[in-house]
């Protein structure tokens, strides 16, 4: 059930009054909200709840089992084995072993899978790491992970933030509606509008690459960086929303990443929870920066090639991770990284934004490639410089790319863009009508429910 | 305060830029189909089954007659559009083209072109076989095979070369309309149109319209000049899943710069859709050759669901007795 569907918008209401009616019984929250995301959960595939509820018994007993037993090191490492195994099995297993493989409880889809069991691993290792102390109500625990605004396409939680939350009495406010207001309204202008606006051109390109001129391609990859964009933080923002019209705090998963003026510095705004996650559970316990440069960059490229893995069964994700592991590597060795915090913006910053952009674009071939032999003869249709004919499509797009990009930069030093607490009130109903209003008019004749980021 | 106000001035005028964008787009412009009756929409729902090959492979009487009646309103809309075509001064061509040959014949149209061909002969209509070249090769290199059987740029290709015999046949041919066509729609499209389609089929592909609702890149003269070549034809004339660029039309444009070649194709259309399409609209394109393109299909799709489905007449095709009866004893689930 994706967040802009009528389906979502009854589902919500309903859930939305009874959870608010409850609000006395945390515990009774917490089932409503187990029972809904379940139900939620099972409009992707009858099957996927059934994943869902044997990840989560796991992960509270192999937290028992860690709160009670001194082996505590191995009990991880077990418990990690089996949680990345069903991963694997579900999700991998069929690019390892092409033929024949998983014929006893095969997924259509695997939906949601990689998001929870990433929030199941940060359980288990924070409350190894005693960050956090065993959660002996598992109602606390089932409705973390699967808590529907984030189960589909996160943010991933990390468990020493975010699960506390599901064991307190929540409140809301007029400023927390109106916070949550604006995140949906932003959100859903991003997918349904400027997302849907680039689907069709991107697709276009993509699919007519071996005959289209070069500046097709580039535009297409420009595009589709956009896209990608649009359609993810779009989601993110209304889950944000969602998330906060019940009382939660989620964390958030983009922080204009298309201002940044450096390699690094993109890395910090973009996919925040995936990167948090990689920072806590896979980078700081390789060693992080370690004693040595070279330990530093092998750790960065071995962050990143596990970033392109979890994206997706297929090499075109995992050298997509690496690449951008190289571009990161390439940019520490030449001084590239953001030098100070507080960052000035210039005339020279609008040549480093474009340059940050397209070289993370660049990359984005691999990610949209169906396979590698697509991704190589994309790249090299980029450097044939026969067909010199201008691109007359997906302008309007990239107007309206370019439009939420400034709008960010404008932004910049908001919580996030469409934060406009500041103004007065009568100039916040003007931006909102027109936001409304802008949605309402370019509604799309087919409003795709389709995420990117659901497929990973 | 004042550096707010200035943000959200430029926020503002952002989101308006965007939406004067969005008003001048051609996306919103009107469709020029004619809407579709009540009974005809009632009508489709109601008998939803379409047949197709069984209506040739079958041999009960009641099949027969059936498909007796279907080629006979196919002859007679022949030769009413004979008729129309001819006085316009003009010249009637039938090519039968069609990817179900060869290694993927069909039993419709191994027999239809035997039934089309027929009837050209007999009531002394230029006919070609288009499907020779096409028949030789493999599938999958003329058409979009796994994905979809249209053709594919190759096949468009062989197409407009075999074209060219039928287009120096006809090289002579003139008609006796009006030279001016003013502003008239010559074709079902919505004109003005250029937009990215894919047809539910993630094939996406580029279609551009001209102003006079014709599957064109350039606008036919107001004032004509030039030999004038009409196509008509469903799918196969339509060419889904190719740009503009690489249409047969297209490419014969390219190759007869002397000549205006114009593509009133539609997607599912038979002889009958051709024949009001020409009367209410094309006629007025003032050409000099009208070649329509057919197969044995298109005899099919004069079965009442199919003209329900996919006819351009908004009024609804009620079942003959044959049809009412073959229906219910066939078709009905």
């Amino acid at each position: 059930m994706a967040f802009n569907t009528l389906n979502f918008v009854y589902f919500f209401s309903i859930f939305f009054t009874a959870f608010w009616a409850l609000k006395k019984y945390v515990h009774l929250q917490n089932c409503l909200i187990i029972a809904a995301s379940y139900y939620f959960y099972s409009f992707a595939n009858i099957k996927l709840p059934i994943v869902l509820l044997s990840v989560s018994a796991f992960t509270y007993l192999g937290a028992w089992l860690i709160s009670k037993f001194p082996q505590k090191k191995i009990i991880l490492l077990s418990l990690i084995i089996v949680l990345l195994g069903q991963l694997f099995y579900f999700k991998y297993i069929h690019w390892v072993f092409p033929a024949g493989a998983n014929p006893y409880f095969k997924l259509i889809s695997t939906l949601g899978l990689s998001y929870f069991t990433l929030a199941a691993y940060s359980y288990l290792a924070d409350m190894f790491k005693q960050k956090i102390t065993f959660e002996k109500n598992p109602l606390s625990l089932f409705s973390y992970l699967s808590f529907f605004p984030h189960l589909l396409s996160g943010p991933i939680p990390i468990a020493h933030l975010h699960l506390s939350q599901f064991s307190l009495p929540k409140s809301i406010d007029l400023n927390n509606i109106e916070t949550a207001f604006q995140r949906i309204a932003w959100g859903l202008f991003k997918k349904v509008i400027i997302s849907s606006l680039l689907a069709s051109e991107v697709n276009y390109i993509f699919y007519n690459y071996s005959t289209l001129g070069y500046l097709y391609l580039w535009l297409g990859i420009i595009l589709y960086s956009f896209q990608v964009y649009m359609d993810f933080s779009g989601y993110s923002d209304m889950a944000y929303g969602f998330a906060k019209l019940l009382g939660f705090n989620i964390s958030p998963n983009f922080k204009s990443p298309f201002i940044s003026t450096s390699i690094d510095e993109f890395w910090r705004r973009w996919h925040l929870s995936l990167s948090n996650w990689l920072r806590e559970y896979v980078y700081i316990p390789l060693g992080g920066r370690g004693n040595s440069t070279l330990h530093y960059l092998m750790v960065i490229l071995v962050v990143f090639t596990i970033s392109g893995l979890w994206h997706g069964a297929n090499a075109t994700f995992v050298l997509w991770g690496f690449f951008n592991g190289l571009l990161f590597v390439v940019s520490i060795l030449f001084g590239l990284t953001q030098k100070s915090k507080d960052k000035i913006y210039n005339w020279t910053s609008i040549l480093k934004i474009i340059a940050v952009f397209v070289s993370i674009s660049f990359t984005r071939v691999l990610f949209r490639s169906v396979d590698l032999p697509q991704a190589i003869l994309f790249y090299k249709n980029m450097f044939v410089f026969s067909n010199h004919a201008l691109p007359d499509i997906g302008l309007k797009a990239l107007a309206f790319s370019i439009g939420v990009v400034i709008i960010e930069f404008l932004q910049k030093n908001q919580d996030n863009a469409s934060d406009v607490s500041r103004f007065p009130f009568i100039i916040r109903l003007a931006l909102y009508t027109l936001i409304i209003a802008l949605t309402v008019f370019l509604w799309p004749v087919v409003n795709s429910t389709e995420y990117i980021y659901f497929k990973f | 305060m004042n550096q707010s106000i200035y943000q959200l001035s430029l926020i503002s005028a952002i989101c308006l830029i965007n939406l004067t964008g969005c008003n001048s787009n051609g996306e919103k412009t009107a469709e020029t189909k004619i809407e579709n009756s009540s009974e005809k929409i009632a009508l489709a729902e109601k008998y939803p089954e379409v047949p197709k090959e069984e209506l040739i492979t079958s041999t009960d009487d009641l099949t027969v007659g059936v498909l007796k009646d279907l080629q006979a309103r196919y002859k007679a809309d022949l030769l009413a559009l004979q008729r129309e075509v001819s006085a316009s001064g003009a010249t009637l061509v039938l090519g039968f083209l069609t990817p179900e040959v060869g290694e993927s014949i069909t039993q419709s149209n191994k027999q239809g072109l035997a039934i089309i061909e027929g009837m050209c002969k007999e009531s002394n209509i230029q006919f070609y076989d288009l499907t020779k070249s096409i028949a030789i090769e493999s599938p999958l290199d003329v058409t979009q095979m796994p994905k979809d059987g249209h053709w594919s740029k190759k096949g468009a290709e062989i197409i407009a070369e075999d074209i060219k015999t039928i287009l120096e046949a006809n090289a002579s041919a003139k008609c006796n309309s009006p030279i001016a066509i003013g502003d008239a729609i010559l074709g079902d499209n919505i004109p003005n149109e250029d937009k990215i389609a894919d047809g539910g089929k993630d094939m996406p592909y580029r279609v551009k319209t001209n102003k006079q609702g014709l599957r064109m890149n350039k606008d036919v003269e107001a004032t004509k000049t030039k030999q004038r070549i009409l196509f008509m034809g469903d799918s196969e004339m339509y060419f889904p899943f190719l740009d503009n660029d690489f249409i047969s039309t297209e490419l014969l444009q390219k190759q007869y710069p002397n000549k205006e070649i114009l593509n009133a194709a539609m997607w599912g259309y038979t002889l009958n859709d051709y024949l009001g399409l020409y009367k209410e609209k094309a006629k007025k394109s003032a050409a000099d050759v009208v070649v329509v393109m057919t197969n044995g299909n298109d005899i099919l799709d004069y079965y009442f669901t199919q003209r329900n489905l996919m006819g351009r007449n908004p009024n609804a095709t009620k079942p003959s007795t044959n049809e009412e009866k073959h229906y219910q004893a066939f078709m009905q689930k």
